[in-house]
């Protein structure tokens, strides 16, 4: 037999089973949470959920607050997905939603593959958008898009994180097309909007000290509120982290920290330390994330 | 600008682009005294680099997008987009001071275009969210600059301005700078270009690393610079 046959070139894909080379179908998945406050109590409204999106209610710690995660049951999001997330907080509401565990992104041969993210924090409710890294693979081409409504009276606690490229494994980036948009309106008003363009021409972004300055992991989380200028000082002093570069600034009543970082890890306890310190500070909610972030 | 421009079309943007128009542009570094302090930027090299990446990813996606919309505007009368988009401009910049050094910069020009008689300036010296790029496209309409040199002549003096910025933080000398002038402005044309072809969706400037340069710079101990 010729050596040739012996081979089995089917397995090779299995060096890199993440990546398959078409992806297997599209998907539109959706999650619509709504909390109401009766009574004083704060309990869910409505819920609705479509495959790949699935919503989980774990029982919250002692003296904390009521909680949903979002998990995507599809293992990730392939090019031409497109998710949508809608969390209301309703009037005089208190409750905690987040993403179960870190989103991946998958490369794409061609279509662009989108998540809308809708929070809105009704008349003096609070609400807390606990967020967990999405890894954008290299080649992937994600759009994003997160819109906050603050009513009057309302809190809001909300972030956005990004990995760049398979860090742990070494993957660099040779192209990437990537929209990262979040906009914060308070009673109506646009107070705050932020746009991440990456482009397959603009990879020189990742390293310019004013872009990215070589970091492959990003976050920024708002304050949004009535005492958001109260809490500045202290901020400051949070938001400060060993391996990241940090800072905080106070616009138009939005309290807004980013952090760039070379090493995901590093931001992930800088966004620990930062997300304990400030709900306890802000809401005297238990300085501690949720069991299932840990996991 | 493919024709070459006669002397009397020139005039009116030489006066719009010259450093000596009163509006304070000189009090803000946009961080670019942080980045010195930091020492990202030391040398005419750095200096480049950090003004000439601020052009592209920052001046031509918003302020140049903006700029053409701003125009298209003034020209038709319309008020819904210039509030729309000087409200989405705000939203954009990025930290508490580099919203004050625009809005100061917008009121200014806005000021200056009423006391020269165009009364269409007048909300605008007192609106919250005056910005140069809107008082400037004002300015261009009034004074009868079609979009594209008055887009180039905004880049320019923002360049001038930056250059003349680092040459005293870094310092570097007189010379040096006229070099950052040549070097920057080959960059011009593009960075114009790119930015007047731009889409609605694709508008806002993608900056985290001077978002976090700024909001330190506000806290910054010794400072020559408003922002």
């Amino acid at each position: 037999m010729p050596p040739s046959l012996t081979r089995v070139p089917s397995r090779t894909h299995l060096l890199d089973p993440a990546l398959p080379d078409t992806p297997p179908t599209t998907q539109r998945g959706r999650a619509r949470i709504t909390f109401l406050q009766r009574h004083g109590r704060t309990r869910l409204g409505d819920l609705e959920q479509r495959t790949p999106l699935r919503v989980l209610f774990p029982r919250p710690g002692a003296g904390d607050i009521a909680q949903a995660f979002v998990t995507n049951v599809s293992g990730g999001i392939v090019a031409g997905d497109a998710l949508e997330i809608e969390i209301e907080a309703g009037p005089g509401s208190r409750c905690l939603v987040g993403a179960q565990a870190a989103e991946k992104v998958y490369r794409s041969l061609g279509p662009r593959s989108y998540c809308d993210v809708s929070l809105r924090a009704g008349a003096d409710s609070w609400l807390e958008w606990l967020p967990q890294e999405t890894i954008v693979f290299d080649a992937a081409r994600f759009h994003r898009r997160t819109r906050m409504e603050v009513a009057t009276g309302a809190r809001l606690l909300a972030g956005e994180w990004l990995v760049l490229g398979r860090v742990a494994h070494g993957e660099n980036l040779s192209r990437l097309e990537l929209r990262e948009r979040l906009e914060v309106r308070r009673e109506g008003r646009l107070a705050w909007a932020d746009c991440l363009r990456i482009d397959e021409s603009g990879l020189q972004a990742l390293a310019h000290p004013a872009c990215l300055d070589g970091a492959r992991a990003l976050a920024s989380v708002v304050y949004v509120g009535e005492d958001a200028e109260r809490h500045l000082d202290a901020a400051r002093g949070f938001v400060k982290a060993e391996g990241c570069f940090a800072g905080v600034s106070l616009v138009d009543g939005v309290l807004v920290a980013r952090w760039l970082a070379a090493r995901p890890l590093d931001l992930r306890r800088a966004l620990a330390r930062f997300w304990t310190s400030f709900r306890a500070l802000a809401a005297g909610l238990p300085p501690r994330l949720p069991r299932i972030w840990h996991i | 600008m493919s024709e070459p421009a006669t002397a009397p079309d020139l005039l009116p943007l030489l006066r719009l682009a010259s450093s000596a128009l009163p509006v304070g542009s000189f009090t803000g570094s946009e961080a670019l005294e942080y980045a010195v302090a930091a020492g990202w930027v030391h040398d005419e090299v750095s200096a480049r680099d950090w003004i000439g990446g601020r052009m592209r990813h920052s001046l031509s996606t918003l302020d140049v997008a903006l700029l053409r919309r701003f125009q298209a505007a003034w020209r038709v009368g319309a008020q819904d987009p210039l509030e729309r988009w000087s409200a989405y401009l705000r939203a954009s910049r990025e930290s508490s001071e580099l919203r004050e050094h625009d809005n100061a910069m917008g009121r200014a020009l806005a000021r200056l275009l009423l006391s020269l008689g165009c009364a269409r300036a007048r909300p605008w010296t007192q609106h919250a969210d005056a910005s140069y790029a809107c008082s400037f496209a004002l300015a261009a309409h009034h004074w009868g600059i079609a979009p594209e040199p008055a887009a180039t002549g905004y880049v320019f003096a923002w360049c001038e301005s930056q250059v003349a910025a680092v040459v005293k933080l870094v310092p570097l000398g007189q010379t040096a700078g006229q070099r950052l002038i040549g070097a920057l402005i080959k960059d011009i044309p593009r960075c114009v270009s790119d930015g007047l072809a731009l889409e609605d969706a694709e508008v806002g400037a993608s900056e985290p690393g001077l978002a976090i340069a700024s909001a330190l710079h506000e806290t910054q101990y010794a400072r020559l610079f408003r922002s």
